[in-house]
């Protein structure tokens, strides 16, 4: 069984999956997600209840989702269990693009140690430029970011082990 | 005949189904930008322009007219927006020795001065709002020397399309809002002359539309209300205008054709009025285009607009006869825009990642999207239109509603949901809202749904858990598919 933090729009919930057994804040749901096509639609059962819902990937654990016309982006990250490879692709302080908008350059390399708050990326949007913080203090495990690149919002630029 | 279509997007695309159908060869041209664009894929031929900035393709004179020398079109359709309404445009086509599918250029002259247009009109008998028919005096240092009521507007003389239109409420602020205007009439229009104008309360926006045959007859095919406003951008119409006396109907279209009889008025025309809460009408302006809105015209009339501009071009005359135009039912178009409602209707740009539209009984959807189309930020964001008809104005919203509801839009955020929530409201489904209405809006639901981002949650999780990697991407650009291989390799 897996626990995994998933922040959707404004909400985060705790959700545990353990095959099609599943339990949302605590409480237990049987669903099943099929695969409707190969680019990102996919149903969700629960009982009798259907659900279409589309999937697009912004990042390595950031989806953009379209649900009963709602366009909410959804978060999630593993919390606990199985001991995560040595390069784990879910990290909990990755560094993302707030707005669409080009990437300027990184201030730091692969390998670096940054603090918390340290600026890592320099990107300019809406004729501003800022620079983006990383959320905790780690090393820089990978850099995403080609200077004068374009970028989607919640792009990943920055991964950083914590 | 041979057509080059002087636009782009989904009004390109909806003027070469016609004159696909009446057996014209269609020319399109594109932007470096839309190169892969359902309108350059769908004409005959197709010509690049230059750059993806509009002003550098799709309003350069020079190069539009240079593409239809080169494939030998015979005529332009300038579509709506762009060069639709620049009389140097219209001369230079002309000039060419090809065809203009609209009003004669001085008739375009005519209509852009927003002053000489009002003239016009009341030399032809139409009810104007009180005010000088002259541009405010540069010269003159104290506007408020002029006997003023407000509150009043400050519009640009050769503005258009809602735009260069300041709001002034006291003589305090006259000076500054006049200097704000004609900054930005000189920047949008290439002209800082603007006119005050009363602010007419609680105003319904009724347009008649009008087909000239430039000598002088003219026909009317029936009005719309396009109300539903966004900062003076329209986001719904309909036609015919709800709660409308059978009277006052028949005077603004008697109005409408009056003018038009007076111009001589050659090709689509739209004569716009506001209705104050008297219920008197007053002229506001006359666009020397095909619109946005025209669909709803068609889907009541049973009429196909650019078939009749073309059949104009054609034979110098009407196929069509006052006789033949009688409306049946309700349509109500609603404008798909990519824009964000929850951060102030700010535009987005994107890929479109996901795409089901609408279909069904009485349900048009004209629009040029496609799966993995890139919407940016050098054009406007109106990405649809869906247009609903139906036996009766609550059917049409009903089916318009069902409409909205089907059509699936994934990888930007839409308007799609306020939409809804404007169809939902009971001013709206009383044919009472006027201009004011969406300044005020308060949805009866909150857009936000617990239970749907709940589900999000769960699905997200457990897309997470199934495959350990995330869903297949759909391929856009270089930037993420080097991502997304990145990533793959540290698993």
């Amino acid at each position: 069984m897996t626990i995994y933090r998933v922040s959707v729009g404004n909400r985060e919930y705790q959700v545990e999956v353990a095959g099609n057994r599943l339990r949302v804040d605590g409480e237990q749901i049987q669903a099943n997600l099929t695969a409707l096509n190969e680019l990102g639609l996919y149903l969700l059962r629960q009982g009798d209840m259907l659900r279409e819902m589309h999937f697009s990937n912004k990042g390595t654990n950031i989806f953009t989702a379209l649900a009963e016309g709602r366009h909410l982006v959804a978060q999630v990250e593993r919390q606990n269990g199985k001991a995560r490879p040595k390069n784990s692709a879910l990290s909990q302080s990755d560094v993302c693009a707030p707005m669409p908008g080009i990437v300027i350059k990184a201030m730091v390399q692969e390998g670096d140690f940054v603090e918390k708050g340290q600026a890592v990326v320099v990107m300019e949007s809406m004729k501003m430029q800022m620079e983006l913080r990383a959320p905790a203090a780690g090393e820089v495990t990978r850099i995403f970011v080609q200077p004068n690149t374009q970028v989607d919002k919640s792009t990943v630029l920055v991964k950083i082990k914590a | 005949m041979k057509i080059l279509v002087a636009n782009r997007g989904e009004i390109a695309l909806r003027i070469m189904r016609t004159c696909w159908e009446l057996g014209h060869q269609s020319v399109a041209i594109y932007s470096e930008g839309d190169q892969k664009a359902q309108h350059t894929r769908y004409a005959d031929e197709s010509v690049c322009i230059g750059p993806a900035q509009a002003a550098l393709s799709y309003l350069n004179i020079e190069r539009v007219i240079a593409a239809a020398i080169q494939t030998g079109a015979q005529a332009i359709h300038p579509g709506y927006g762009f060069l639709s309404e620049n009389p140097a445009f219209a001369r230079a086509v002309e000039d060419a020795g090809l065809i203009f599918i609209g009003p004669r250029p001085e008739t375009i002259a005519l209509t852009g001065d927003k002053l000489a247009a009002r003239k016009a009109a009341r030399e032809a008998g139409l009810p104007v709002l009180p005010g000088s028919d002259n541009p405010l005096d540069e010269n003159q240092s104290d506007p408020s020397q002029q006997a003023i009521t407000f509150p009043v507007l400050v519009k640009a003389v050769s503005g258009g399309g809602g735009r260069g239109i300041r709001l002034v409420h006291n003589l305090e602020e006259l000076q500054q809002m006049v200097t704000a205007a004609r900054q930005e009439a000189q920047a949008a229009f290439g002209d800082n002359a603007v006119y005050l104008e009363p602010l007419v309360q609680q105003a319904r926006h009724i347009e008649v539309q009008i087909l000239g045959d430039g000598q002088g007859h003219v026909l009317c095919l029936g009005e719309r209300e396009c109300s539903i406003q966004r900062r003076r951008q329209k986001l719904i119409e309909e036609a015919p205008a709800p709660n409308l006396s059978r009277a006052l109907r028949k005077e603004l279209h008697g109005a409408a054709v009056r003018l038009g009889r007076s111009l001589a008025y050659r090709s689509l025309g739209t004569v716009e009025f506001l209705l104050d809460n008297l219920g008197k009408y007053y002229f506001i302006e006359i666009n020397p285009r095909i619109q946005v809105e025209h669909p709803v015209t068609e889907m009541v009339t049973g009429i196909d607009l650019v078939r009749a501009q073309l059949e104009l071009v054609e034979y110098g005359s009407f196929k069509l006869k006052q006789e033949h135009i009688s409306p049946r039912g309700w349509a109500i178009e609603a404008r798909v825009l990519a824009e964000d409602p929850d951060l102030g209707f700010l535009p987005v740009t994107g890929e479109i990642t996901h795409l089901q539209e609408p279909a069904g009984t009485g349900i048009r959807l004209d629009s040029a999207l496609f799966l993995g189309m890139c919407v940016t930020a050098d054009y406007d964001s109106l990405i649809a239109k869906v247009i609903a008809w139906a036996e009766d104005r609550p059917s049409a919203i009903r089916r318009l509603q069902r409409g909205l509801g089907e059509f699936k839009i994934g990888g930007i955020p839409t308007d799609i949901g306020f939409l809804q929530q404007v169809l939902q409201s009971p001013i709206f489904q009383d044919g009472r809202a006027d201009t004011t209405y969406l300044d005020t809006f308060q949805p009866v639901e909150p857009l936000d749904r617990e239970d749907v981002q709940r589900e999000v949650a769960l699905a997200a999780a457990m897309l997470m858990d199934q495959t350990q990697v995330a869903p297949r991407d759909v391929r856009s650009n270089d930037g993420n598919n080097w991502l997304m291989t990145a990533w793959r390799e540290q698993m």
